[in-house]
Order: structure tokens, then C-alpha cells, then sequence
């Protein structure tokens, strides 16, 4: 909670004193009398001071789980529970920052009496993926204005619209080791791979032994393998992250979390170890697994951490923010050593600067099977977002000469049909 | 070209309320029916200028030519008291109406980073133009004292407007807030001005100039001790 001190009022001190020297000048008792007034208005402020706000938060949100692109009323109320009336409130809702207000606004003032409520709703659209309601931002100030406390009011809402992300850019392994699904090794699994010699030690349900009655031959029966891989979706959330096409569309890291949030559920619909990651203000790491409890941790990383911020890192002055130049390759080099081996990562990068690209590329060089997915936030306005577009494009181009796949990803296109779109292109082949 | 976001533009009804009480301001001053007149004409121009371009849900004229119209009667009226027969006249009447049109164009506003600047220029025009009644005209208290009083409140709600505007934007519901804030606002400017009469009539213009400056310095260190 802060409270401040707008200083409105300050200028009305220079009216007063105005008045009390033309007066005083000119020997106009009426004058001198408007100096009154204008000390009397000088002083207003001082007779109030900070508003105390206490406030509850509820949200009503329409339809839980609508479908994609049907706007969803959602319904704030907002009761006073202190014991002063708040002459001045004012309630920013903290919309998704993946949903666009598609009706009304989210945003309300109104006067406050001790137990009163105040109640405005809104629409939003709904995107696929599951969506946390943002703290809302109060803006208490007193009936002279001359004070200001802004604070912040919880509810935990959500909105979850229809996943759909069939498939992921999980790649089979170059060397052999483990790849999603199917496996070319033979092992234990459902699909016939191969027949080969008995060898002590294997099974006595995978002997063939329709072979052996007929033959006397022991053989044993292959299936291909399936492994379960562990895969961990890193978000890049660094400050060159927070790019938007435009000003009132969502930014790249918002894209790149509502990805996130599509592949975690996907993920956890399959028996992979999924893991979570982020460079941004903060580290953020949380290591593969897999089970409810694990799936529910990663749920929370990505609604709390300080690192998914929906405003960027110079937003808020910290102190030890800077320009993050050394962080990513600190964060970086952190993440290698957390890794495990066998672990695939999936970058989720706008590629807004040169230093991801080497970083992703550090990361594939350390023998981490690596995917990038990269939504497109570049607009071609002005020169500048045409240079940035283009900067963009050579960047994917190096990931992909260094044999890095990349999906490219326009925002407009639900991130499930351009994965699919993409395996139908490329790693189906 | 980069195109200037509308939507944080001063809330309409805080604009309505700052330039209504600029024209009560400039209309007690005024008194007669000429300087009526105009006021009338330069709160209908500055109300044009202001709703240009903005979107209402109510019918409320907008667009280019009702802009240029606006403008035109606000000229028009500036013009209009220059010109009056009696000079005192326009003295009481054209810094009122400069004022109001400095306000209208802070909450329209001419420039997002300027609204404060215009409006705080508008008080000042408008407290300019109370000392030049008070001076020149010698007019009485009563009306140097509303007009003062009217003028702070209307720079009060436009500043009140123009910070809701960029807080929550035009389309949210801020209609009590406005009315409330612009209210008690008014309400304690009316209660100093019947204090400050009270003071007066009990004989306190009889004081020696000598008084007048100890009041005077009493006056600034309490200004100086609440400026801090």
C-alpha cells in the first residue's frame, strides 16, 4: 500500500498570497478579503487525511468455461468493509493479460459508505488457456483529493477457455535417446517392433511362445518403446521480452505464458515430466515431474511468480533491476546446471534480442534437445517496427541454421493449430 | 503518423462542471446583460471545442465544423467584450471569458501533457481578471469573493476530471465521484466566502494600514507553513 501526497492544492497557496498583496497594494479591503478565501481553500486539504481503505473484492465471471472468442461478462463488486466512508475510489480490475475487453470497461470509481458496495461489469473475450485474474488496483483518495493510496485487492479468479493443443513440439531424440512417443528401440511397449533371439534374462510373457510350440525355437518378442520424456518450458520474461504490436494488445510474455499454460495442460494429459523455467527480473526454475500435486505447483509459478509479471521489469523500480546484461547469462548458465541431461527444452521467446538467440543456442550446444516457439508481436508501421520485424526473421533464420526448429507463431492463430500446422510441415516427416 | 490515444481524455461530466463554474465565476463578476450575453456565447463555444471529437452516447454536436463553430463563438465573444461601451466593462468580463476558454481547452485537451498546464493557466487568467474587478472597479466583496471562489472550485473539478480520465478512462462509471468531489469542493468554497463575509461585516475594514500589513505577514508565514 502506498499513500502519497498529490499536491493538488499546492498552487492555491500562490492565489491567496496574490490576493493579500493586491489588497494590501492597493488599498482594497475587498481584495484582501478574497485572500480569505483563498487561504480558507488553501487549508481544505489539511482537513482530511489518508482514507483507510479496507476494501473486499468478488468476482462473478459468466460462463467458466466458454468457448473461444464468445465475450464473457464478468461482474466485480467491491464492498467497503472499513468504518470510513471513501469519497474517492477508484477500482482497476486486473484483467487477464491475455483477454481484451470486448464491452465496457473494467474500471470504476464511486463513493464508498462503511458496508457499501459498489458493483460495474465488463466483458471479456475469451482466448484458449487458462487465465488469472490480476490483482485490482485501487486508487483511494480523500474528498479534497490531496491524498492518494493506492493499493492492491485479491480475488483469485479464473477463466478457463477450451485447451487446444493437440500436439507438442516434442522431437525425437538425434542420439538415440529417448523420444516422446514411439521409440525405433524395441522394449517393452504396445506397438510389434521386432522378433530376436532368446537371451537369459528376458521376460517370461514377451517368449513367443506360439514359436516355440511350434518350433521349440525361444524367441522373444519385441515392442517399441515408449519412454516418457521430460521436457521444461522456458518463458523468457526479460525486459526486451515485454514488446506488444501495438499499445493495447497483450505483450509478447503474456503470449508466452497463455503458451505456457496451453502446453502444461497438454503436457500433463501424458505421462511426461513437464518442468518450468523462466529469465526475467527473478529466476524461476521448478524441475520436471510429473502427478497433480507437481501439475498444481506449476499452476501457481505461473500465476505468482514476480517473474510472470504482466507489467515489465522497469515498470517498477527495484533497486537492483538494471539492464539485467549479466543476469540472462548468470540465469543461463543456473539453468544448465539444474537440468538434467535427457531434458528437452521448449523456449518461449518473441526473439527481441540477439543475447536469447545465443543463450538458446548455448543451451542446445550443452546437448539439450531444443525447441523454440516464438510468437509474433512485431508490427510494420512505422520504419523502426519494420527494422525490428526484419532483425526478427534473421534471428529465426539463425536458430534454424544452427538446427533449431522454430515456430513461428502469429498471434492471431491459436497456438494448437500452428503446432499441428507445423508437424504436418516438418517433424511428422 | 502516429495516432493520440482518446480514450484517456478528462472525464465529460468533471469538463461540464469545471466550465459551468467558470462561467458562474465570470458571470458574477459581469453583471449586466450585455456581459451575460457573452458569457453565454463563450460557455457555448468553449462546450463545443470541448466535446470535439469525442464520442457520446447522448446527441451532443461534435465533429470539425460544430469545433470551428465553438471556436468561432468563443472569439467571438473575447471580441464581443473588448468592445463594450463601458471599458470597466470589459475589464470585469474578458479575462473570465480567456480563462474559460484556456479551461475548455485543457479538458478537450489540446495536448494530453498540456490539460493541467491549460487549466491551471485558465485559474490564473481567471484570478487575474477578480483582482482587476477589485481594483479598478472596486467591486464589492460579495462578488469578488464568488467569483474567486467559483473560479478555484472549476479549476478544482477540471483537475478532478482530467486525473480520473487517465486513471480509468472516459468509459468508466465515475458519475457520483465527479458529482461528490465537484460538490463538498463547492460547498467549502461557499462556506469561507459567508465566513469571510461574516469577518468583514463586523467592521473590519475600519483597520489601519499598519494592521493590514501585520496581517499581511501573519498571512505568509501561514501560507509558507502550510506550503511545505
Amino acid at each position: 500500500m502506498t499513500v502519497r501526497a498529490t499536491g493538488r492544492w499546492r498552487g492555491i497557496v500562490a492565489v491567496a498570497l496574490w490576493f493579500v498583496a493586491v489588497g494590501v497594494l492597493t488599498d482594497r479591503p475587498a481584495a484582501l478579503l478574497v485572500g480569505v478565501v483563498g487561504a480558507g481553500l488553501a487549508v481544505y486539504p489539511r482537513l482530511s487525511r489518508p482514507p483507510t481503505v479496507e476494501l473486499e473484492l468478488e468476482r462473478e465471471v459468466g460462463e467458466a468455461r466458454p468457448a473461444r472468442g464468445e465475450p464473457v461478462p464478468v461482474t466485480t463488486r467491491v464492498r467497503n468493509t472499513g468504518d470510513r466512508t471513501l469519497a474517492d475510489c477508484r477500482v482497476i480490475d486486473g484483467v487477464p493479460a491475455m483477454l481484451s475487453v470486448a464491452e465496457g470497461s473494467p474500471r470504476h470509481a464511486a463513493v464508498l459508505r462503511p458496508g457499501g458496495t459498489a458493483e460495474f461489469s465488463y466483458a471479456v473475450a475469451a482466448e484458449p488457456g487458462r487465465h488469472q485474474f490480476d490483482p485490482a488496483t485501487v486508487v483511494a483518495r480523500d474528498i479534497t483529493g490531496a491524498h492518494e493510496v493506492e493499493t492492491t485487492v485479491a480475488a483469485g479468479t479464473e477463466i478457463q477457455v477450451g485447451d487446444a493443443v493437440p500436439e507438442l513440439p516434442v522431437r525425437p531424440d538425434p542420439d538415440g535417446h529417448a523420444g516422446r512417443l514411439v521409440t525405433d528401440e524395441g522394449g517393452s511397449g504396445i506397438e510389434f517392433h521386432s522378433v530376436r533371439e532368446y537371451r537369459p534374462g528376458d521376460p517370461i510373457g514377451r517368449i513367443d511362445s506360439k514359436r516355440w510350440a511350434r518350433t521349440g525355437e525361444l524367441t522373444t518378442v519385441e515392442f517399441r518403446e515408449e519412454r516418457p520424456t521430460s521436457v521444461c518450458l522456458l518463458v523468457d520474461a526479460r525486459a526486451p521480452a515485454y514488446r506488444a504490436a501495438a499499445e493495447d494488445r497483450p505483450n509478447a510474455v503474456a503470449h508466452c505464458l497463455a503458451g505456457a499454460e496451453q502446453l502444461v495442460s497438454a503436457l500433463s494429459d501424458t505421462r511426461d515430466a513437464v518442468g518450468l523455467a523462466a529469465f526475467g527480473r527473478e529466476p524461476c526454475f521448478r524441475a520436471p515431474g510429473v502427478g497433480p500435486d507437481h501439475e498444481a505447483a506449476l499452476w501457481r509459478l505461473l500465476a505468482t511468480h514476480p517473474a510472470f509479471d504482466a507489467t515489465p521489469p522497469g515498470a517498477v523500480r527495484t533497486g537492483r533491476d538494471g539492464d539485467g546484461e549479466d543476469d540472462l547469462d548468470g540465469q543461463a548458465t543456473l539453468l544448465r546446471k539444474r537440468l538434467g541431461t535427457d531434458t528437452q527444452v521448449v523456449v518461449l521467446s518473441p526473439l527481441t534480442d540477439r543475447r536469447i538467440v545465443e543463450t538458446i543456442r548455448t543451451l542446445a550446444a550443452a546437448g539439450h534437445t531444443t525447441t523454440v516457439v516464438s510468437p509474433d508481436v512485431t508490427a510494420d508501421g512505422s520504419l523502426g517496427q519494420r527494422l525490428a520485424r526484419r532483425e526478427r526473421t534473421l534471428r529465426l533464420r539463425a536458430l534454424r541454421g544452427a538446427d533449431i526448429p522454430v515456430v513461428d507463431w502469429d498471434t492471431a492463430t491459436p497456438l494448437g493449430a500452428v503446432l499441428l500446422d507445423e508437424r504436418r510441415r516438418r517433424w511428422s516427416a | 503518423m502516429v495516432r493520440v490515444s482518446v480514450a484517456h481524455r478528462p472525464t465529460p461530466l468533471a469538463s461540464a462542471l469545471a466550465l459551468l463554474l467558470c462561467a458562474a465565476s465570470t458571470a458574477i463578476l459581469a453583471p449586466t446583460l450585455d456581459q451575460r450575453v457573452a458569457v453565454l456565447a463563450a460557455l457555448a463555444g468553449t462546450g463545443l471545442v470541448a466535446a470535439g471529437g469525442r464520442e457520446f452516447s447522448a446527441p451532443v454536436p461534435q465533429g470539425r465544423l460544430w469545433t470551428a463553430l465553438g471556436a468561432a463563438l468563443v472569439v467571438g465573444a473575447i471580441l464581443r467584450g473588448e468592445t463594450l461601451a463601458d471599458p470597466r466593462h470589459s475589464i470585469e468580463l474578458v479575462p473570465g471569458l480567456v480563462g474559460m476558454a484556456l479551461v475548455g481547452l485543457g479538458v478537450r485537451p489540446i495536448r494530453q501533457r498540456f490539460a493541467r498546464r491549460f487549466v491551471s493557466a485558465g485559474l490564473a487568467v481567471m484570478i487575474v481578471g477578480v483582482s482587476l474587478a477589485g481594483i479598478f472597479e472596486a467591486a464589492g466583496p460579495l462578488r469578488l469573493l464568488g467569483a474567486a471562489a467559483a473560479a478555484v472550485a472549476a479549476w478544482d473539478a477540471a483537475e478532478h476530471g482530467i486525473s480520473l480520465g487517465e486513471q480509468l478512462r472516459t468509459d468508466a462509471g465515475t458519475r457520483t465521484v465527479e458529482l461528490v468531489h465537484t460538490g463538498a469542493t463547492s460547498a467549502y468554497g461557499a462556506a469561507t466566502v459567508a465566513a469571510a463575509l461574516l469577518v468583514y461585516d463586523h467592521g473590519a475594514t475600519g483597520l489601519p494600514l499598519s494592521g493590514l500589513v501585520l496581517l499581511l505577514a501573519a498571512a505568509v508565514t501561514l501560507l509558507a507553513l502550510l506550503y511545505r
